[in-house]
């Protein structure tokens, strides 16, 4: 299955720029990269970083953006089936698609924002969002891992604050303690050290 | 016969009738140092800028985020290498003694540094061991971690649940090993006349008679 539309807020940076169906569309733009492997970033691999993949597609979708531009895809798209906008906007838009499919007999039409994932930076409209799998895999109701949680919550912070005290730490014992120096004593009992000898 | 004594380390007058000169670290060990010292404050910096966005503008150092991830961990096989050298070189006489454990159960006086109340130290001090032992552990830890989530060449061998904590033990690992830096860094700066040893391989007599005096008596022994 393909989703119909595909929407992007600008206000984000997109790790996922491409839906099925719309890889050709985007090689013919120059940002064509096998849209599993964006899908993939997306969901099974949220925070771990793709390396350029996802760096390329981004500089090349924020460059376009930061002129004013849509990005390449939407601009390429020949059924303009790829609409860009500010998240409440695109979420307007949608609304607008899926009551025209409701309409139209798929009575399960949707948006695909997955809430388990606090939405997602591009999002898409299906004929059947209460089997999101049956597009390119799409995750039915993604979530963070926890494991993925704690490595960007509480270790973090932890993380940052430990090194702080310890810099802190080290900085305080030195206002208080003072150098810990040589003493004209020291260098004398060492000379007597090696002349006893 | 000496214990605590290396090859390289020596004990000689500076110039006739001058102050007493301990030689502490051969060239190669300094070069071994710093080489590891340098990769470590690059990943360091790098590897921070990876871990929290409000940190991520010291990518700017390495010239963008792509090239942060791409060097980071070239950066780390260098630590590798480099500290393995180390570790070969110093791990001898890092080996725990029971006098070590007396030094460390009298922490308050090592911060006061009223060192006369502690045991005579041989070439290292208790606290100078656990940061090279934590250093190791921590080391090796963070290469087998870094080497799960190299994704550029080592993607397909690792599911995603693995990759993922790896990447937790890898930060945690490396914040650990951050502030194990920074006690080495104060250590080094805190005890005054620290440095030349890893500037010029050489420390004062008196440096010697007062942080490291079974060491230099062994020295001085040994001539």
């Amino acid at each position: 299955m393909k989703p119909l539309f595909v929407v992007l807020p600008p206000e984000i940076r997109p790790r996922v720029v491409l839906a099925q169906g719309h890889d050709r569309t985007a090689d013919r733009a120059g940002v064509g990269e096998p849209v599993e492997q964006r899908v993939a970033v997306a969901f099974d691999d949220r925070f771990l970083h793709r390396g350029e993949i996802v760096e390329e597609a981004l500089q090349h979708h924020q460059h376009r953006v930061a002129v004013g531009q849509g990005p390449a895809c939407q601009k390429a798209c020949p059924t303009q089936a790829i609409v860009f906008g500010t998240k409440d906007e695109m979420k307007k838009w949608a609304d607008h698609r899926i009551k025209d499919l409701k309409s139209r007999g798929f009575k399960n039409a949707g948006l695909y924002d997955p809430p388990g994932v606090s939405g997602t930076h591009v999002m898409y409209v299906l004929q059947h969002a209460d089997k999101p799998q049956i597009y390119a895999n799409l995750a039915n109701n993604p979530s963070i891992s926890p494991v993925v949680e704690i490595w960007k919550g509480v270790t973090k912070y932890a993380g940052l604050a430990a090194i702080g005290a310890f810099a802190a730490i080290g900085f305080l014992h030195h206002a208080i303690s003072g150098p810990n120096r040589v003493s004209a004593e020291d260098e004398k009992n060492a000379e007597r050290l090696t002349e006893g000898q | 016969m000496s214990t605590e004594v290396e090859k390289g380390d020596g004990v000689h007058r500076g110039s006739p009738g001058g102050p007493v000169v301990v030689d502490r670290y051969t060239a190669g060990a300094r070069i071994n140092h710093w080489i590891t010292a340098v990769s470590l404050v690059l990943l360091a910096l790098s590897g921070l800028a990876l871990f929290s966005p409000v940190l991520y503008p010291l990518s700017g150092l390495f010239g963008g985020g792509s090239t942060t991830r791409m060097l980071h961990p070239w950066i780390g096989v260098v630590l590798f290498v480099s500290f393995m050298g180390l570790f070969f070189r110093f791990f001898r006489l890092n080996l725990w003694e029971h006098t070590d454990s007396v030094w460390l159960s009298r922490l308050r006086d090592v911060l006061a540094g009223d060192e006369n109340k502690l045991p005579e130290v041989g070439k290292y001090n208790a606290g100078q061991k656990m940061v090279f032992w934590s250093m190791s552990l921590l080391i090796l830890v963070l290469i087998t971690s870094g080497v799960v989530i190299w994704d550029q060449y080592f993607a397909e061998y690792f599911t995603i649940d693995q990759r993922r904590i790896a990447v937790l033990v890898h930060s945690i690992t490396a914040i650990v090993a951050i502030c194990v830096w920074i006690v080495h860094v104060y250590a080094a700066i805190w005890v005054r006349g620290t440095i030349s040893a890893m500037t010029r391989g050489q420390v004062t007599g008196g440096w010697a008679w007062r942080h490291h005096r079974k060491w230099l008596k062994e020295l001085v022994a040994g001539k």
